[in-house]
């Protein structure tokens, strides 16, 4: 263990925990413990939506993948910056007012049932599970993630890295929930941001500048540079898709719905766009420099770009911060995610089938015993280093990205979709994906999240034209939005 | 001398992403304005 490392994590965590025991003094009600009261101010609705999105892919994959194959993976990062734009564009605003409009709705599920108003309880159970069970997995994937980190900066053995690191993230989001989460995420956010920028340009500077980079990475392999190699135009589709899952991501919704005001949008959507772009554009520069800083001896594992390049480029001192800045980035993901989960317990399942007349007090400190339980399930699955969670995020991110996603842009947009129409499209939407998922090989190899969203978006349509029209209550509330 | 980018690759790399950066401060700017006014 090198002291410089161990002080940065040891302090940063001590942070953490700090706002944490912070947050919990201000927590007095359930709608606290969930969506913070809906007192975010734009630049911690901004950065804690781009922390909580973000999980340790932004500074271990997105890097590795770039140094391996090169600039071709700026697909992705469009894809993303595209679709986080849209959702910040004609998502974040509406579902603010609307959630708030739907008798106060303060989580996805919640929203549904409320938007439609579904007496029969299936739009918010349905969802509820949904969320459990991807969250859970998600979850997990992140712990595992955050276990190797400590295991390898610290020579500790798998499990005992692996309850450090949710010793330390369950308490702070024990403790203040939302807006402990929030806050912590948006300390974590500027961690990510302020690494993700010094690596890179530190990397070049060494080199000589943008061009003696770019002219090290040619001499590598010419291939780098082109962002056409080794894929298909199928290969393209894939990668923009996944900008298509932010409409369904429940741990980024929350951050809009929980805004102050639909009126601060613009400045969350400027400082939480910048805060993406750049950060993605330092992920993959972070790649592309390792290619040229390490083109005599290869890395053994691409994922370890940014970790070398801090090691090798910086003062330990300095270094020990850029690696607890991985540290954030997989905390603040999963800090976010057992919130959401918790908060499905409570109030989708507990309030709303076991007891509707329970305490606020009773609420938040059944929230607190959900958060553990969650992390104590997402442990479990994380259990081995070769569990095969990891592999599983992609698979998360479509499910939500499929089920949610149209449900919740044609909730917003059309006043003739019904609650049959929205239940139709979140099956036809997770179904797709977990059927393409196994199939995609003899169909069309394309990421899921495509097909799914578009099976969706198509059974919403035909659905809800098929029934009624929607009663004048639910015409009216949407007019009001 | 040759290029420091494919110019496919420097549109890919340097349009859509800066394009979107853009948009957002149009945004922040006008919806200052509108509430100046």
């Amino acid at each position: 263990m090198t002291t410089p490392v161990a002080v940065a994590f040891s302090v940063y965590l001590l942070a953490m925990l700090a706002i944490g025991v912070y947050a919990y003094r201000l927590v007095e009600s359930h709608p606290d413990y969930i969506l913070g009261g809906r007192k975010l101010g734009a630049t911690v609705t901004a950065l804690s939506a781009g922390a909580a999105d973000m999980s340790g892919w932004l500074l271990l994959g997105l890097p590795g993948a770039a140094y391996a194959a090169g600039l071709n993976q700026i697909w992705i990062a469009v894809g993303l910056s595209l679709g986080a734009y849209l959702n910040w564009q004609f998502i974040a605003a509406k579902l603010r007012r609307y959630t708030e409009l739907a008798r106060n709705s303060l989580t996805l599920p919640d929203y549904l049932e409320n938007r439609f108003r579904d007496s029969s309880r299936l739009l918010r159970a349905t969802s509820a599970f949904v969320i459990l069970f991807f969250f859970t997995i998600y979850t997990s994937a992140g712990l595992v993630s955050g276990a190797i980190l400590f295991q390898q900066s610290f020579r500790l053995d798998y499990e005992t890295a692996l309850w450090i690191g949710t010793a330390v993230i369950v308490s702070y989001t024990f403790l203040g929930g939302f807006l402990a989460v929030c806050w912590t995420d948006t300390a974590q956010g500027v961690m990510m941001f302020v690494a993700l920028l010094a690596v890179p340009l530190a990397a070049a500077g060494g080199l000589g500048g943008w061009e003696a980079t770019i002219a090290d990475v040619r001499a590598v392999d010419p291939d780098f540079l082109d962002v056409f190699a080794g894929l298909s135009f199928t290969g393209v589709v894939s990668l923009l898709a996944w900008g298509l899952g932010y409409f369904g991501q429940p741990h980024i919704l929350a951050r809009f719905m929980a805004v102050r005001s639909a009126s601060e949008i613009p400045k969350a959507r400027f400082i939480g766009m910048w805060w993406m772009i750049l950060s993605l554009y330092g992920a993959i520069f972070t790649g592309v420099a390792a290619v040229a800083v390490y083109a005599d001896g290869p890395l053994a594992n691409p994922e370890t770009a940014f970790i070398r390049l801090s090691q090798d480029l910086f003062n330990p001192w300095i270094s020990g911060w850029l690696l607890a800045a991985i540290l954030a980035a997989i905390m603040s993901t999963v800090s976010a995610q057992i919130l959401v989960s918790a908060s499905a317990i409570t109030q989708d399942f507990y309030r709303s089938f076991l007891r509707p007349e329970a305490a606020d007090k009773e609420l938040v400190w059944l929230g607190r015993t959900g958060v553990i339980a969650i992390a104590l399930a997402a442990v479990w699955l994380a259990g081995n280093p070769e569990s095969t969670v990891l592999g599983l995020v992609a698979y998360a991110w479509a499910g939500f990205g499929a089920g949610f996603g149209p449900v919740v842009i044609l909730s917003l947009v059309w006043p003739r979709m019904t609650r049959n129409g929205a239940l139709a499209g979140m099956c036809a939407g997770a179904v797709t994906v977990v059927v393409w998922a196994q199939a995609r090989a003899d169909l069309w190899d394309v990421y899921e999240i495509l097909p799914g969203f578009i099976a969706a978006a198509i059974a919403i349509v035909a659905v809800s034209l098929l029934g009624e029209k929607p009663v004048a209550e639910i015409r009216a509330e949407f007019a009001r939005v | 001398m040759e290029p420091v980018l494919p110019l496919a690759t420097w549109i890919a790399v340097f349009v859509p992403m800066p394009l979107l950066m853009a948009l957002a401060l149009l945004g922040l700017l006008l919806a200052r304005r509108g509430k100046r006014e």
